[in-house]
């Protein structure tokens, strides 16, 4: 009998213990890198081991390559699309892999600041790739989502996408899951990019001053804008060279060369704008058709 | 008296085919027998299709710009400028992906209904001109607008949406235009179009005599691919073959009278078949190049096949809507004099064209 009291007390005492400690994570860990920067995924297979076998199959065929964070609420979550949402269509050995999962709804887990909760429609065994990571405690939604991981790295990552001007909750800028992948040595991972806390989630990102500062989404059209000024400059001094030595319809042509790259950069800047205002967005569409009009205009005498 | 059987490059059924009539067959098969819907047999049909008929148009004219010497020094910023701005392009929407492919892409899209409608008035006037029928300033006028109607409420429908589709590997946004521009376009094309009619009227008129269809037909068929037919994507699948089809039809009777003329070669039946065997052969191949094999150099780079296909295909097509706004400006008389002439003069056999005639606008 006393040895019986013993075993249900350890019996009682290692579930216990279980409980308080966190839950074993899966070997690898899963990366999503986006523009602005990576977001490190620890999954928790005994937790929702359906749920996890679906992600990890999702990014073993690279259904999550082109997807979006398409969902950014501060103090709640920002959410990545499902894959068909994707910039390329599914291939058909990636759309096979899309299937609803069955609820595995935690009763020891709560929803808190790093957690990976599934997304699902109504029917709570309906939920298939789209997922959040959530930014604050939400114990509304404890026993109603599957929680089948936390974000590990990325509290820079996550402030920088909060920074992304936003209209309701759809941030303006496609903030895109270039790649999704696993990683197993996650020691080399970190020695080449280093640990970045979840802890400050939430903290405002610097607005000037520093490189960090800059959204990369802006860096990258800066580039861009560079690289056609650049050439827009080659283009020009070659008329400019070539001024005395070919026709007047050569140089209009030169010239409507540089109406086309200067065109092309406003149409890239001007639509996003133009979905802000309808009437900025038919003076994009004007603008365009005035565009073609003048090419037509290649080679001929005015 | 015009030989109204020297109107067209071939003869009349050939010719009403390929500038429209095979639209219009295939548009009543396919509402009174099949369905609008983009069934997996209409999509193989159209890939096949592509091959032979929609690949090879793009090689054309890259082939009539860069076959000669001559023809490179008549237009050199296309012949030389244009290419780098295009790779350019296409090397940017590489590089950036996510901020340039979309819009590259995007630009291609709407240029490509616009270039349709350009080729539209271009075919009209070529049999304008082949028929002897000279349009006022106001006619004119009347014509363009209706054809550019139709492009623009074709277009500024599907960009009231904001939202984005799929070509191939890359989605694209809409532009978000408001509605009322839309119902604006729409009622500008019914406008022009009763202006149109009107003026048609009055010429007929005025000359005593019917205006030729085929003058009229090439209009009439681009109404059908952008109005009429605009929610039947089983048909829509097919317009590209249709607008690569009448360019065909042009080219192949630009090269064979141009050729024919440049090195003095004696009209024959002979001519004709190895000239059109060689030539077809030559852009087949070509269009496959451009658009099987280039986009396999993106992929050995490591980008996705779906979007090298997309950047691949606008870079190509932009490039050809570049080129082919030079090549075929009839106030150039190397380009107008070879399209009066028909398949009579080639071959020396049949129905010889109207040149000579007195009434050509040459």
């Amino acid at each position: 009998m006393k040895y019986l009291t013993m075993l249900v007390l350890a019996l009682v005492m290692s579930v216990s213990l279980a409980d308080d400690l966190p839950p074993r994570l899966t070997n690898g860990r899963v990366i999503l890198s986006t523009d602005f920067g990576d977001l490190v995924l620890a999954l928790y297979p005994d937790v929702a081991p359906a749920h996890v076998r679906q992600i990890l199959k999702l990014v073993r065929v690279g259904a999550y390559d082109g997807t979006h964070i398409f969902r950014v609420m501060p103090n709640f979550v920002v959410q990545v699309s499902e894959v068909r949402n994707r910039l390329t269509p599914l291939k058909p050995e990636q759309r096979a892999v899309v299937k609803p999962i069955k609820a595995e709804f935690s009763k020891t887990l709560s929803h808190e600041k790093g957690v990976l909760s599934m997304a699902r429609w109504e029917d709570p065994d309906s939920a298939t790739s789209s997922f959040s990571i959530l930014l604050n405690k939400a114990p509304h939604l404890d026993g109603k989502y599957t929680i089948f991981g936390r974000l590990e790295s990325g509290g820079s990552v996550i402030n920088r996408i909060l920074a992304v001007p936003r209209d309701n909750e759809t941030p303006r800028q496609r903030i895109t899951i270039d790649r999704a992948y696993i990683v197993e040595d996650m020691a080399t991972y970190y020695k080449i990019k280093p640990f970045d806390s979840i802890d400050h989630i939430g903290e405002a990102v610097p607005q000037s001053g520093t490189r960090t500062a800059v959204n990369p989404g802006t860096e990258r059209l800066l580039q861009l804008v560079l690289i056609i000024v650049a050439a827009m400059i080659a283009v020009s001094l070659s008329g400019f060279f070539l001024y005395d030595r070919i026709s007047k319809k050569r140089m209009l042509s030169l010239l409507l060369v540089n109406v086309l790259l200067c065109g092309f950069i406003l149409f890239i800047a001007m639509i996003p704008v133009g979905h802000q205002n309808t009437w900025i967005a038919a003076l994009v569409f004007l603008g365009l058709f005035a565009m073609f009009r003048l090419m037509s205009q290649f080679e001929s005498k005015r | 008296m015009y030989n109204s059987r020297a109107y067209y490059f071939v003869n009349a059924f050939v010719d009403f085919f390929c500038i429209g009539g095979s639209s219009f067959l295939l548009f009543f098969l396919f509402t009174q027998f099949y369905t609008d819907l983009r069934t997996p047999e209409v999509i193989t049909a159209a890939l096949l299709l592509v091959w032979l008929i929609n690949w090879p148009h793009f090689s054309m004219s890259a082939y009539r710009l860069y076959q000669s010497q001559t023809n490179i020094s008549q237009y050199p910023v296309t012949a030389y400028v244009i290419p780098f701005v295009v790779i350019g392009g296409m090397l940017l929407s590489f590089g950036f992906p996510q901020l340039v492919a979309p819009y590259f892409v995007k630009l291609f899209l709407l240029w490509s209904p616009y270039h349709y409608s350009g080729q539209t008035i271009g075919i009209t006037l070529i049999y304008a001109m082949r028929c002897g029928v000279r349009f006022t300033v106001w006619e004119r006028r009347a014509f363009t607008a209706f054809v550019f109607g139709t492009f623009f409420v074709s277009t500024i429908r599907a960009e009231v949406s904001r939202e984005g589709y799929t070509f191939y590997g890359v989605q694209y946004p809409g532009i978000g235009v408001p509605q009322w521009l839309a119902t604006t376009a729409e009622i500008g094309m019914w406008l022009a179009l009763v202006l149109f009619g009107a003026a048609l009227v009055a010429w007929c008129i005025k000359h005593k005599r019917v205006m030729p269809a085929i003058i009229v037909l090439p209009a009439a068929t681009q109404y059908l691919w952008f109005v009429q037919a605009v929610y039947m994507p089983s048909f829509q699948e097919f317009v590209p073959l249709f607008h690569s089809l009448q360019y065909i039809l042009v080219a192949w009777g630009l090269q064979l009278a141009e050729k024919m003329q440049v090195k003095q070669i004696q009209p024959s039946r002979r001519y004709v078949a190895t000239e059109t065997l060689r030539w077809l052969g030559l852009n087949v191949l070509g269009g496959a190049i451009l658009f099987f094999l280039l986009p396999k150099i993106g992929v050995a780079f490591g980008y996705d096949t779906l979007f090298c296909v997309a950047v691949v295909f606008a870079g190509v097509q932009i490039h050809h809507f570049f080129v082919d706004g030079v090549i075929w400006k009839l106030k150039n008389k190397t380009v107008s004099h070879p399209l009066s002439m028909n398949l009579g003069d080639i071959s020396g056999q049949g129905v010889h064209s109207n040149l000579g005639r007195g009434g050509l606008v040459t």
